[in-house]
């Protein structure tokens, strides 16, 4: 079942690798990009193994690492003692490539996968500029040690099926881009320019999963992949979908359109993309221009085999009102009284002070000169008025009213600030 | 580590400000005399290249459209922008560098604490004399340019109140029968009570909280502490210099004036800057824009903050500030608000 034909950057270290992907079967069977719910034992079926529905014990997997484990401290002792490694390297990739194991972590445990490719990668990097037999023990260390962890990995979701994926737990937080943290929403509210700056990395992540842009106009996407490993196992690319296409089903069917660099092309798929970045290895980057024309969320997502488990967005297109300064103002306000509706008083207060920090206080200096009175009952409406109702509990009709007051006072300030803006002096 | 010795010693004092222009009247403009040495952007070359900029958050758009100027002026730039808050970012770059990872090639950041956290922990570059020269005499340092200032000053209404009667020691104020607005929550009081616990110590900062916590209204911003002097609401307030000034230039005839105390926390002086991380000549270009004549004189213009290179004009209604007296601060320091915090909540005040 795995195709022997990849040009490998490993050179002739990494034969097969990407064929593994081009599984028809697989894929409907479910295993390779199940849902990360659904539970590993009792029920994990392997095409590769091709024993639907067969159960893989625990077992088998702790066996399989200790080979792989035994493998690589072979070649630690080869290269110590002097040894050629070339065609230990060859074996263990093979191996590695041939366990049952290692579907099983790209299938549940995707964040799991990166660290034993990036000590495979190491190991060989050692080898090729003859490091020193403790730098290589280090490089085969950290293999090993990635090895034994996805093994933890997988015994943990085992030992909590119906728990959540594990990639959401632990990268929740890191995913996302630094600016938002400590108010959380703080990226919904950046102002846009139409220019997207994202990065992807060897840990299957993209610097940031949300972007405000304007419909109607073109939107610069620049894409790098700052990581090490090479594109032919870990390569990344940026796919923009249309509107209410479904993440999941679209990247299960990438993943089998690999000589077209996961970009699928049966008409079903191909329809819901809008552009795409090449596939790109460490170190490179692409740029592309796309238009937006209607408003609303569109996905991106790493179509490379299952990496959009790890790395999807939503590039959400506004008319130009909305992306303006006081349009973030009012939709971050929103989403704050829709928080409240559901029940989350303290989100909707964060929310309340993500929009005033992050926009409403870069507002004020115009403001100050034209309608001072208006800039302070806006600095009591967002430090005041509407948390003081989040906290007390008051009635959604009696919050909403307030947000009225709030919209018109700002609708007036926008005003203001649109006159301003045409009055301002230029820089340069 | 200590940002001061990163400094030359020489220039410790440097933070007692701008030997600009004489005594003027409050709503004087301040014109100081044009230095010819002054670098317009016609006098740069273009920048080109990639550069990655992490960018404080601050000054609403205005900083948007410095950067919007650069890129149009500098079409070869291919400018990348990290934004977020200077301490989240300064927080950011000293774990990179510690990674040994060098992300930003520049790093501007609204506060000189956040500045001096990196200077202080970062692999920062040294800065090129022909950048340093650029500054106004007290404010050449070695791992930074300051890019503009702010300072702490004394709004106060005139009908209730003469300018002789404001205080002219900040740690005489609760001796002074007068009431008083200020806004504890806002960063730039913190970084007041901060400087006056590294000026007067904890004790001698818990007992002015404490003094002065029966007579002072909070109010939830600083603008809020402004509107209310103006109003007559209370006598005087705490706030940083630029909301007296807006006010004013919309209403020219409100009640209301600006003082200042002398070398103390009262008058804190705290500025924006930036710092090389990066040997590209790129990030040196960059900083340089910010130095020119257009850049400096847009801030002071839009902005209202105090321009750091000779021979711009401050804003419009700045009072004299020769006669100011900031005081001497460690300004890595500034950036310590941990104890300043438990202050505030001991006394009361938050």
């Amino acid at each position: 079942m795995k195709i022997s034909t990849i040009v490998s950057p490993f050179g002739d270290l990494l034969p097969r690798r990407l064929g593994l992907y081009a599984l028809p079967a697989a894929l409907a069977c479910g295993l390779l990009l199940s849902p990360g719910g659904a539970p590993l034992y009792g029920g994990v079926t392997t095409e590769g193994a091709a024993v639907a529905g067969t159960e893989q014990p625990l077992e088998d997997f702790e066996a399989e690492v200790r080979q792989l484990a035994s493998a690589v401290d072979a070649i630690s002792k080869r290269y110590a003692a002097g040894d050629a490694v070339e065609t230990s390297f060859k074996e263990l990739i093979e191996h590695w490539e041939g366990v049952e194991i290692h579907e099983a972590i790209e299938a549940k445990a995707i964040y799991l996968y990166p660290p034993i490719w990036q000590g495979i990668f190491s190991m060989k990097k050692a080898a090729e500029k003859e490091a020193s037999p403790a730098e290589m023990t280090r490089a085969c260390e950290r293999t090993k040690g990635a090895l034994w962890q996805a093994l933890g990995g997988l015994r943990a979701l085992a030992e909590q099926p119906a728990a959540t994926p594990l990639h959401v737990g632990r990268h929740a937080t890191e995913i996302h881009d630094h600016e938002g943290h400590g108010l959380g929403v703080l990226a919904h509210t950046e102002p846009t320019n139409n220019r997207i700056e994202l990065t992807g990395d060897d840990n299957m992540r993209y610097n940031k999963t949300h972007f405000v842009v304007r419909t109607g106009e073109p939107v610069t996407l620049r894409f790098k992949n700052i990581g090490e490993l090479p594109k032919e196992v870990m390569g990344h690319n940026v796919v923009i979908l249309d509107r209410g296409t479904a993440v999941e089903p679209f990247g299960i069917a990438a993943a089998s359109a690999s000589e077209n660099d996961y970009i699928p092309t049966d008409p079903a798929h191909a329809k819901s993309v809008l552009a795409h970045t090449e596939l790109l290895g460490g170190g490179e980057a692409d740029s592309i221009t796309f238009t937006l024309e209607d408003a609303g969320e569109y996905p991106f997502l790493c179509s490379f085999t299952a990496h959009f488990r790890l790395m999807q967005g939503t590039i959400e297109a506004v008319a130009a009102a909305d992306a303006e300064p006081v349009g973030l103002i009012l939709r971050q306000l929103r989403s704050a009284l829709e928080i409240y509706e559901k029940g989350d008083a303290k989100e909707a207060e964060t929310r309340v002070l993500a929009a005033y920090i992050n926009v409403f206080e870069g507002l004020e200096g115009d403001l100050i000169e034209i309608d001072p009175e208006l800039v302070s009952q806006l600095e009591l409406d967002f430090n005041a008025g509407l948390p003081s109702l989040f906290q007390e509990g008051a009635p959604v009709s009696e919050v909403r009213a307030y947000y009225e007051k709030m919209e018109a006072r700002l609708q007036k300030a926008k005003r203001f600030l649109d006159q301003a803006e045409v009055e301002r002096s230029s820089v340069f | 580590m200590n940002v001061v010795r990163c400094f030359d010693m020489n220039r410790r004092k440097s933070l007692q400000l701008l030997a600009a222009a004489g005594l003027m009247g409050p709503a004087a403009v301040l014109r100081a005399a044009t230095d010819a040495s002054v670098a317009t952007v016609d006098d740069l070359p273009l920048i080109s290249g990639p550069l990655t900029l992490y960018l404080g958050r601050g000054e609403g758009g205005l900083y948007e459209d410095i950067l919007d100027a650069i890129r149009k002026r500098n079409p070869g730039l291919d400018l990348k922008v990290r934004r977020g808050p200077s301490s989240a970012l300064a927080n950011t770059i000293v774990a990179e560098s510690g990674a040994g990872v060098s992300r930003a090639d520049v790093f501007w950041a609204i506060d000189s604490g956040s500045i001096g956290r990196v200077v202080g922990d970062a692999k920062v570059r040294q800065l090129p004399s022909a950048i340093r020269n650029l500054l106004k005499t007290d404010f050449r340092f070695d791992a930074w340019a300051p890019i503009s200032g702010r300072i702490r000053t004394v709004p106060f209404n005139t009908e209730r109140l003469t300018r002789e009667a404001v205080p002219k020691s900040i740690m005489a104020l609760p001796e002074r029968d007068l009431e008083v607005g200020w806004a504890p929550a806002y960063g730039a009081f913190q970084s007041f009570v901060t400087a006056m616990r590294l000026l007067n110590g904890e004790e001698a900062t818990k007992a002015w909280l404490r003094a002065m916590r029966p007579k002072a209204r909070s109010y939830a911003g600083e603008f809020g502490v402004v509107m209310a002097v103006s109003r007559g609401e209370i006598d005087l307030g705490l706030a940083n210099h630029y909301y007296t000034l807006r006010l004013k230039k919309g209403r020219p005839a409100a009640p209301l004036d600006l003082a200042f105390t002398r070398n103390d926390a009262g008058c804190l002086l705290n500025t924006s800057g930036a710092v090389l991380l990066s040997d590209r000549p790129q990030a040196k270009l960059f900083v340089q824009h910010l130095l020119t004549r257009e850049v400096q004189s847009y801030l002071s213009r839009e902005a209202f903050e105090i321009p750091l290179v000779a021979g711009i004009q401050s804003p419009a209604g700045l009072p004299a500030i020769s006669d100011i007296r900031p005081p001497t601060v460690d300004l890595e320091k500034l950036a310590n608000l941990r104890p300043t915090l438990d202050l505030l909540r001991e006394t009361g005040v938050l």
